[in-house]
């Protein structure tokens, strides 16, 4: 898979992932960015988490609050609110029904079989 | 920015107004919180020892990731000349903020105002762009009729403006702004025409200036003759009005052949009847009894006032 398409598919599902890592703990902006790739999604870009956090704040799904930092500017830690919490199963039950469609879809065996039997 | 920026490295500092500039358009508020998240994540980025072009990418590239995935509309003007692109953030900014919107649906409120305003500025133009023909009165029956003709298309345009339903907004905008160029001195014109004339709905009022001196029906008086209650012509009588004002006829320019009456305190006055005329080169009146011709009123039969006091 290309990095484009990685980064196509990651836009769908960032929301989940970022509110997934709030849930786990608060944390600033940086640090999201940082378990997200440490989770795995290794080329998620700065400016979508920076950005995505932002919006699921202004909607609602985060609180936030800032903590002084002695080097450098204060950092503003999201966490998780009720709303978001209830997006989030709602993002984990949509995310499971899909995976399993595409799973079934992909598995290379039942490909194997359906083409077996188209030919 | 904040005055945490202060002492950054320069890198972070140049990229950081590279992406202020790419949210320029946004409301303050937003503009801001989102900025000092960036501001932070830049200094994150220069301590794990990384240059921000390098691992964030160009600062347009990462301002539209930003918006974007802020759900924020893109910005305005990408290709636009810098000054240009300034000024239509600018205008973008105004024409967004809380306050301009307020002003705008005031504006909005009060634009049946307006429509009512421009037909009358119109008919104004029309009115004074003829010239001056006819009389007045005839000028300002078709001015008024042409006002109220054109008040009532001006509503109308108005109305079908904001149901959308024309097209040309750029011209209907671009006649508005020339009708209220033209608001002022159309309205002064018609000011001091109708104070030049006085004349309103068709007819004229005449106001005469005072005459000088002394006058019976706006008619200057040159004499005035006194009887007594048997009809005798008096002479040297002084008359005064009510407010004790000498009635002086002819102080301004005294005739140099007029009879000179002096008080006690060798004061001339000019209040003393009938007013007489020396002979040419003399200082002498001819005919000190003369009065004017047929003037002879009959004695008084109503008795005096106080008889007790005859002379």
């Amino acid at each position: 898979m290309t990095s484009m398409d990685r980064s196509q598919l990651l836009r769908g599902v960032l929301d989940a992932a970022v509110l997934a890592t709030v849930h786990r703990r608060d944390g600033y902006g940086y640090d999201v960015v940082r378990r997200l790739r440490g989770a795995g999604l290794t080329d998620v870009g700065d400016a979508s988490v920076y950005g995505t956090l932002r919006r699921l704040y202004r909607g609602g799904a985060l609180t936030s609050y800032v903590v002084p930092s002695d080097e450098g500017p204060h950092r503003r830690y999201y966490g998780i609110t009720e709303r978001g919490r209830d997006q989030l199963t709602e993002a984990r039950e949509t995310w499971v029904e899909f995976e399993r469609a595409l799973d079934a879809l992909l598995d290379v065996e039942s490909i194997a079989i359906t083409e077996e039997v188209a030919t | 920015v904040t005055p945490a920026t202060m002492g950054l490295p320069a890198a972070v500092e140049a990229y950081l107004k590279d992406v202020e500039s790419e949210l320029a358009d946004l409301a303050p508020e937003e503009r801001d919180d989102l900025l000092a998240e960036v501001e932070a994540l830049l200094v994150e980025v220069e301590a794990d020892g990384d240059e921000p072009a390098v691992r964030l990418g160009p600062p347009a590239r990462f301002a539209a990731e930003l918006r974007a995935s802020a759900g924020l509309p893109p910005a305005l003007a990408q290709t636009a000349q810098p000054a240009e692109a300034g000024l239509r953030v600018a205008l973008a900014r105004l024409a967004a903020s809380p306050g301009w919107r307020r002003t705008g649906a005031a504006l909005r409120e009060l634009a049946p105002l307006w429509w009512v305003v421009r037909g009358g500025v119109a008919a104004g133009l029309a009115i004074f762009l003829t010239g001056p023909e006819g009389t007045y009165a005839d000028r300002a029956r078709t001015g008024l009729a042409l006002a109220a003709v054109l008040v009532v298309v001006s509503v109308a345009l108005g109305l079908a403006g904001r149901a959308r339903r024309l097209p040309l907004r750029p011209l209907r905008i671009a006649i508005d702004l020339a009708l209220l160029a033209c608001l002022i001195p159309v309205t002064s014109e018609a000011v001091s025409v109708v104070r030049n004339h006085q004349t309103i709905w068709g007819y004229t009022t005449v106001t005469a200036p005072p005459t000088p001196g002394v006058a019976l029906d706006g008619v200057p008086l040159q004499n005035v003759y006194a009887f007594d209650r048997k009809g005798r012509l008096l002479q040297d009588v002084r008359l005064y009005g009510q407010d004790g004002q000498p009635l002086d006829i002819g102080r301004g320019a005294p005739d140099p052949n007029r009879r000179v009456v002096a008080a006690a305190d060798g004061v001339t006055v000019f209040n003393s009847f009938p007013i007489r005329y020396y002979d040419p080169n003399t200082q002498r009146v001819a005919q000190p009894d003369l009065a004017p011709a047929g003037l002879a009123p009959p004695p008084l039969a109503t008795p005096p006032l106080n008889s007790t006091h005859r002379p």
